[in-house]
């Protein structure tokens, strides 16, 4: 969580007290990973309710401070509405493996194919079956230019398309969605193609107004943080319980080199030799 | 000049006037409101990040790509494919059908966003190549089941001096924004052309037309309209595919109302007109 440096209002305290290079900085840092932070910033935002003007005083602050060098990053100057509507524009989503870590089962959808769905209490991820050869990636691109000329209120399919961009950032990807039957055996594209296929989409220029899936990238993005944390737990009390064996040998040499060291000192002077006077 | 204006000539001048006349007279304009613009230019903000997947390499199908020179080569292909058709039916020569298409050149022009700078007659030659084209090319895609013996016998592909245009080009091409029909002008040639009863033969255009985007189609194709429905509903072929890959389902969320209704009204009304 040290990366929302430039959300929370806690963390603006640490800002302040930095100087203004290193605040620079951190901005600098931050602007790399903003992508992956935005879903946890609109969450945050509810906690932070009471505390979102204090908290854009100090940022405002650090603006001033830091818009003196030129090198540093827009996001910070972005007020809370432009802020909202990045986390819309932006597809922020963990990758097919990093959900796949956290136990996200992918299937393919049945019924209508932007009718995209996550199943929270199964950890299910609905995806329509892509089917992909040397065309797909001429047809797609010209689905969503027809799409944005015809009914930019609704750009579905150009949401979609940003969705899977999300989730495949690596041939890794592309290989566990072969697996699930997302990308369907029929493909004939090699995992390579398919992933520059993927995050060779463009950015979608507007809005797209797609609040049915927009909500679905939410949850799933919640129900990754959540695990990923639970995990963090578990793992940490496992790593603890498997080294316990160690740990009971590291403390009976310890107790056992106390006891001959009040041993030692019971017979001889050991005040008199620790005194170095 | 050229680029200030969308004329070239004075003569263009006296075919913008007739043009415009043509839109506003009584018999045409109240149709005319109710053609959907359908077939765009791309702008370049949409086509900047890989310019070529909207430039057609290949075919060239619509006056927007028509006479374009690094086209024009297969120009032959297509005139020698349109024939082959033509002769299946036996009934008419192009010219015969170019004539039959006449008072429709007001219609064709409204589906396009662009000014189209080309005499009427110019244009629906264009038109009538190109669907006629692509009628060959679709008919391989026909059920055999469905349609029984309906344009069984054409041609696999045409050949040219042992030459075959890949198939895979000419899908690539035809499905792209710039490049495409009215599917009423396909429908038109082959009422005109064949001797099925009409809805039959919307049928099975109907047929090759979905057969076609389901096998072509990037995403897995779950709910299909019916034949007929394909046709009427649907302004050209990049518009059945995006209708079907982006299936109803969600189309019922959409913020626009009643938009499909009134999309089936009007198309309706353009068969009224040109079916009869």
């Amino acid at each position: 969580m040290v990366i929302n440096i430039n959300s929370t209002a806690g963390s603006s305290a640490v800002q302040k007290s930095a100087n203004s290079e290193a605040i620079a900085i951190s901005f600098n840092k931050v602007k790399g990973v903003l992508c992956w932070t935005v879903g946890s910033i609109k969450k945050l935002k509810d906690v932070n309710i009471p505390l979102a003007k204090p908290f854009k005083r100090q940022l405002d602050r650090v603006i001033k401070v830091s818009s003196q060098l030129d090198d540093l990053s827009s996001n910070p100057n972005l007020s809370e509405e432009e802020e909202e509507e990045e986390t819309q524009m932006i597809m922020n989503i963990p990758c097919v493996r990093e959900l796949d870590s956290v136990g996200v089962r992918f299937q393919p959808l049945e019924g209508g194919n932007m009718a995209i769905e996550f199943d929270e209490n199964k950890g299910i991820f609905y995806l329509p079956v892509v089917k992909l050869d040397v065309n797909s990636e001429v047809i797609i691109r010209n689905l969503v230019a027809y799409e944005a000329l015809t009914q930019p209120d609704f750009l579905i399919f150009t949401r979609y398309t940003e969705l899977m961009k999300g989730i495949v950032d690596t041939v890794e990807d592309v290989k566990l969605l072969v697996k699930a039957g997302i990308i369907g055996s029929s493909s004939t594209l090699s995992v390579e193609e398919t992933e520059e296929l993927f995050n060779g989409m463009n950015k979608s220029i507007a809005p797209t107004k797609t609040q049915k899936l927009d909500e679905t990238i939410t949850k799933v993005n919640k129900y990754y943080d959540y695990k990923r944390k639970s995990n963090f737990f578990r793992v940490s009390i496992d790593y603890v319980y498997r080294s316990w064996k160690q740990l009971t040998l590291l403390a009976t040499f310890f107790l056992l080199a106390m006891t001959a060291i009040e041993t030692v000192c019971s017979a001889y002077d050991c005040k008199g030799y620790f005194d170095t006077k | 000049m050229a680029s200030l204006s969308i004329f070239n000539s004075e003569s263009d001048e006296d075919c913008w006037v007739i043009q415009i006349n043509d839109m506003v007279s009584e018999s045409h304009f109240s149709i005319l409101q109710k053609i959907p613009v359908c077939i765009f230019h791309v702008p370049k903000s949409l086509s900047r990040g890989k310019p070529e997947a909207f430039s057609p390499h290949l075919v060239a199908i619509g006056p927007y790509t028509h006479f374009r020179p690094e086209l024009y080569p297969t120009e032959r292909f297509k005139i020698f494919a349109a024939k082959a058709v033509l002769d299946h039916f036996k009934k008419h020569e192009l010219k015969q059908v170019v004539q039959e298409f006449h008072d429709t050149a007001t219609f064709i022009r409204a589906s396009y966003h662009k000014y189209l700078d080309l005499k009427d007659e110019t244009l629906l030659y264009t038109v009538a190549i190109d669907a006629l084209f692509l009628l060959n090319f679709f008919h391989n895609y026909l059920n055999e089941k469905l349609s029984g013996s309906f344009m069984r016998g054409l041609g696999d592909q045409i050949q040219l001096r042992g030459l075959t245009l890949t198939k895979d080009a000419i899908v690539r091409d035809i499905l792209m924004v710039e490049n495409q029909i009215p599917i009423y002008s396909l429908l038109k040639i082959l009422l005109f052309e064949s001797s099925e009863p009409p809805h039959s033969v919307q049928e099975y255009l109907g047929s090759m037309l979905l057969s076609f985007c389901q096998q072509h189609s990037p995403l897995k194709i779950t709910h299909s309209p019916t034949c007929s429905e394909a046709v009427s509903n649907h302004c050209h072929l990049l518009d059945l595919m995006y209708h079907l890959v982006v299936s109803d389902a969600v189309k019922s969320e959409t913020p626009i109302p009643d938009k499909s209704e009134e999309g089936m009204c009007k198309l309706s009304l353009y068969f009224n007109l040109n079916i009869t």
